[in-house]
């Protein structure tokens, strides 16, 4: 659904996408993960036809995203990080634009609304940023897209409506949907995201899914520290620790442990998992 | 559905923007509206307000509602991310173009020019003293300026596009300079023929020639304006 060939970008001089490639699938909701600046909301509007990619080639359902056809911006939606309040009434907003979407589903969005708590008749610029964000994300979950690319749904979010986030996605992502969560705080949505890639400076290191990277690493809270471990660093617990899975032994995957266990064995990450395909 | 085209999609894109875009323009409308009243009061109060320059003036406040128009309804090029909002809508660029030309030249202008005729009746009706009795609509007022509205209504829907901050100083700026190097370069030629014959006079043929040329540069530079402000559309990105 989603093919990337060598894609780069630069913003001027500095490099930030350099020959990514992945194929994504639908019915899964990736979890993308990098460090800041690497290059996540660029690609991300580079899927969403905002950005116009210097090279390599990227299709979405089959279209060019940069020419920006109804057909192809009627099967996607971008929700930014920041969301710019308007001066309108949630509902009315929902409304005009879910118009535009042959899927759109108002009884979807009054029902995710009311989940999350949010006066569908105030105005968006009356609300608190946790409360738009809620209201964006309903909007979001009930135009019934082929794609939806989220910016960090969960930054703004309380506590009890992260939990809440991840149960109205789950439940409302439909079996042909591909989700794409861009996002830092990795345990708002853990249990939610599979596969996960995760994003270097200008390439991909991996793109896997829970059960292959459950197959190939294993995840554990030790007493002592353990040096020939790939990755391990005390925390509260103890220490955590990231080992080769050498005798097949399928542990949780740790979603913070793996992402920092990537950061540490680049290489490694990319050959094991492949990150090209 | 054509991609490029479709009279069913850009009806949707057009009630878009007239529910959720012009009401921005709300306040500033009616003060221009009730401008011309409002001074009148303040400068001549009790005294007879003509009919023609009443009308004069909602001439006039009408080109400041044609050239702000885009400026305040179309606010999506502001900022990062309303244009992501307003590129993402799915609607072609040249739907979301029409829509915009649609809009800030036909009927904001209309709208406004019908508002003052009301609002001139009314206050005839309240008023009579000094508004005298209710005039029969001159609608040519409209037509006659649709030239001078043409070009504005471009140039702002381009500046719109190019310039985040400062906008409508900047396309005013960008107007004024075009207007200068145009009449430079009308100048030039009288001021050779002038020099050349030595004598303060100009073949009136010629004259007539120069007039119809300056009126097709300023219709094919305003026509210039929209194509750009289209192809601006089509082709931005949000970074």
């Amino acid at each position: 659904m989603i093919n990337l060939r060598d894609v780069s970008f630069s913003y001027g001089r500095h490099k930030v996408l350099g020959n990514v490639s992945m194929n994504l699938e639908q019915g899964k909701i990736y979890g993308l993960l990098g460090e800041n600046g690497v290059g996540k909301s660029t690609l991300l509007k580079i899927l969403s036809g905002l950005l116009k990619m210097e090279g390599g080639e990227c299709t979405v359902c089959g279209e060019v995203p940069y020419m920006r056809y109804p057909s192809f911006l009627q099967e996607i939606y971008y929700l930014p990080e920041d969301f710019a309040g308007e001066n309108v009434v949630v509902e009315k907003y929902a409304m005009q634009t879910g118009a535009f979407y042959p899927n759109f589903s108002p009884d979807k969005f009054y029902r995710i609304l009311s989940e999350f708590g949010v006066d569908g008749k105030a105005k968006f610029n009356k609300l608190s940023l946790g409360q738009q964000k809620k209201a964006i994300i309903a909007v979001a979950l009930s135009l019934g897209t082929k794609v939806l690319l989220m910016d960090e749904p969960s930054n703004g979010l309380d506590i009890p409506s992260k939990a809440l986030l991840r149960r109205l996605i789950a439940e409302n992502a439909s079996d042909d949907q591909l989700i794409i969560i861009s996002t830092h705080q990795v345990k708002d949505l853990e249990n939610l995201i599979d596969p996960i890639i995760i994003m270097d400076r200008e390439c991909v290191l991996m793109n896997a899914s829970i059960e292959e990277i459950s197959r190939r690493l294993t995840f554990s809270i030790e007493p002592e520290e353990d040096k020939g471990a790939l990755y391990c660093q005390r925390d509260l617990r103890g220490y955590v620790t990231v080992r080769d899975n050498e005798y097949g032994v399928e542990t949780p995957v740790d979603l913070e442990s793996l992402f920092n266990c990537a950061l540490a064995n680049k290489a490694l990450f990319k050959e094991m998992f492949n990150a090209n395909r | 559905m054509s991609n490029i085209f479709s009279f069913e999609r850009f009806l949707k894109v057009l009630k878009y923007d007239l529910v959720m875009r012009v009401p921005a323009i709300g306040i500033f409308f009616l003060v221009l509206l009730i401008m011309p009243h409002v001074l009148h009061q303040m400068m001549d109060f009790g005294n007879i307000f003509p009919v023609d320059q009443r009308f004069d003036l909602c001439g006039v406040m009408c080109v400041f509602v044609v050239f702000f128009a885009p400026f305040k309804i179309y606010t999506a090029f502001r900022g990062k991310q309303e244009l992501g909002s307003y590129l993402m809508l799915p609607a072609s660029s040249l739907e979301k173009f029409v829509s915009m030309v649609l809009v800030s030249l036909v009927l904001v202008p209309v709208s406004f020019v019908l508002s003052c005729y009301l609002l001139d009746a009314i206050l005839c009706l309240l008023f009579s003293g000094q508004y005298g009795s209710v005039v029969i609509v001159d609608y040519m007022l409209l037509l006659r300026g649709a030239y001078a509205m043409f070009a504005l209504t471009g140039a702002a829907i381009l500046g719109n596009t190019l310039f985040k901050k400062g906008a409508p100083g900047k396309t005013l700026l960008c107007m004024l300079i075009l207007v200068l190097l145009w009449t430079s370069v009308i100048a030039s030629k009288f001021f050779d023929m002038l020099l050349g014959e030595g004598v303060v006079a100009v073949d009136p043929e010629v004259l007539r020639l120069w007039g119809d040329i300056t009126a097709i540069a300023y219709f094919a530079g305003a026509t210039l304006f929209y194509i750009l402000a289209w192809w601006r559309i089509r082709k931005i990105q949000i970074s």
